[in-house]
């Protein structure tokens, strides 16, 4: 007999704090800056501290940062920049030259992979509005998406597919036959943009303050 | 954007969307399955196997930016590599998907060997695109392990496409709501 | 199993194998650059374009490396005899500035045995 498997307890969803500070646009924008900075600076150490600040951005809008996950990162990088020499010959352990140049080059691009993905992380709230119509699909699309999220629970490793198939059935609407019918799930045309808060003054302080340290730390360290 | 604008198109424009939320649905069920960290099993490709039946070319493209974008969304990974690596991946793997699914007539071909198609440009041009611009040549090394990885995974979502679409009792569903609004 | 399915399947572990064939096959290395000096050993791939500096007792040898090719620019000796061996550019090939102690040679490719051994000079 099978043992059943018990639904995982669900981890509590941590909040998004820059949510209530700054419009999904504006961090939009933030973001960018922030990135511009990243790969702009010639400097690794300018490009660790936008790191470190996306690493800040990624774990107050509730994202998991893990510490590990950088190591394996900036690690994978460097090694293979290790396996294409570059400049000095530092050590040569087992006849490989470990070259300085390329530790270097390694280190500096590791450091700029991981600061993407975190002021990314950081930057990109769930509720970013894309204009058009493309927006308004987008919507409905990201509407699904949390439904179906939801019974993420009633999903049984022993039988994905017909675990994921009852969930569709469940959640898949009527579609609407003629105009005006009843019938048919709000979802396909219900308004379906979520309000969020406009960018409060801590908000832009945050922003502006943000851009301005990393702009003035890359400038400095020509 | 798609064009057409006609009241049946945009009728279908809302099951462009659930495949789409099902396309993200799908790639956050890859936390069921123990993969290296560098490997995707590429389940989001899932919805779009079965997609190919359903919707005309503007429609299937639209899908595709919907899953590509919404991906770098709810992920947050939308101004990164990671970001350029998987849409580029994305689209490799349309492209081929689409072809071999017009070129090759239903009985010769099950949505195995396009899943398998798929997989193989996908994890081929990904290979490609971190060797020249990210990791550098050296990193060509890893390329055996991801289209051995990727052959794997490949026929294992071309299976459950395939179980899908031949016993899904919501498949059948949307399927029915199609030929009503027809 | 549909036959394309199969085609599909044999064209995947075909690129599987190769490119394991590819990467674990030993092959030609690359060409490659090395600077020996007093104080350090310096490698470089052939294929980027740059000029080296390469630091001796008597001042900066630049060495220049242009589309695949080698040869000293200019270096700080008297007899310039470094400058006029010109331009080298295929494994086991080296141009030395013995008053400068720089020596330069190209190594990798599919020559194994090297011809000139950095501890010559």
């Amino acid at each position: 007999m099978a043992k059943v498997r018990q639904p995982k307890p669900r981890r509590p969803k941590r909040p998004d704090l820059l949510d209530t500070l700054v419009h999904p646009t504006l961090r939009f924008v933030w973001g960018l800056a922030l990135i511009a900075v990243l790969v702009l600076a010639p400097r690794w150490e300018t490009r660790a501290a936008v790191m470190l600040l996306g690493a800040v951005l990624a774990t107050l809008a509730g994202k998991r940062i893990s510490f590990g996950y950088f190591l394996v990162l900036a690690g994978t990088v460097v090694f293979f920049h290790l396996l294409a020499p570059f400049g000095k010959v530092l050590a040569s352990p087992l006849g490989f030259p470990l070259t300085e140049g390329a530790l270097l080059g390694g280190w500096k691009n590791g450091l700029t992979m991981a600061g993407l993905v975190f002021v990314s992380l950081g930057t990109i709230s769930r509720k970013l509005h894309l204009p058009g119509r493309f927006g308004e699909l987008w919507a409905l699309t990201f509407a699904w998406y949390e439904r179906l999220m939801e019974s993420k629970n009633r999903i049984h490793p022993r039988a994905i597919l017909l675990s994921v198939d009852r969930i569709l059935e469940h959640h898949y609407p009527t579609l609407p036959r003629d105009e005006g019918d009843e019938s048919a799930s709000p979802l396909w045309t219900a308004g379906l943009r979520e309000p969020h808060t406009a960018t409060t003054v801590w908000g832009w302080l945050l922003v502006l303050a943000t851009i301005l340290a990393t702009t003035t730390l890359g400038v400095l360290l020509k | 954007m798609p064009a057409s604008s006609s009241p049946r198109a945009q009728a279908r424009l809302p099951l462009v969307a659930f495949f789409g939320a099902l396309s993200l649905f799908f790639a956050t069920l890859e936390y069921l399955f123990p993969t290296p960290p560098w490997f995707k099993l590429g389940l989001s490709n899932l919805p779009m196997l079965i997609a190919l039946d359903f919707f005309t070319l503007p429609e299937l493209l639209l899908l595709l930016v919907l899953k590509v974008v919404g991906q770098g969304i709810v992920n947050g990974t939308l101004a990164s590599q990671a970001f350029v690596l998987s849409a580029a991946g994305s689209l490799a793997s349309f492209v081929v998907m689409y072809m071999a699914f017009r070129l090759i007539p239903r009985r010769w071909v099950s949505l195995i060997g396009l899943s398998l198609a798929g997989s193989m440009a996908s994890n081929a041009v990904q290979v490609g695109l971190s060797m020249a611009w990210i990791f550098g040549p050296a990193s060509g090394i890893i390329a055996p392990w991801f289209l051995g990885l990727g052959t794997a995974s490949g026929l294992a979502i071309g299976w459950g496409a395939e179980t899908l679409q031949r016993h899904s009792r919501w498949l059948r569903r949307v399927k029915r709501g199609q030929s009503a609004t027809a | 199993m549909k036959p394309f399915d199969l085609v599909f399947l044999a064209l995947s572990l075909t690129l599987t194998a190769g490119t394991a064939w590819a990467v674990l096959a030993p092959t030609n290395t690359p060409l490659r650059l090395e600077v020996q000096t007093d104080k350090a050993l310096y490698s470089y791939p052939l294929e980027v374009d740059q000029t080296v500096k390469a630091e001796g007792p008597l001042g900066i040898t630049l060495v220049h490396i242009e589309k695949g090719t080698i040869h000293v620019e200019d270096s700080p000796c008297t007899n310039k005899v470094c400058i006029a061996m010109g331009t080298i550019r295929s494994s086991g090939q080296w141009v030395a500035c013995l008053p400068n102690h720089v020596f330069v040679r190209i190594t990798g490719g599919a020559q194994t045995q090297d011809s000139v051994d950095a501890g010559v000079f």
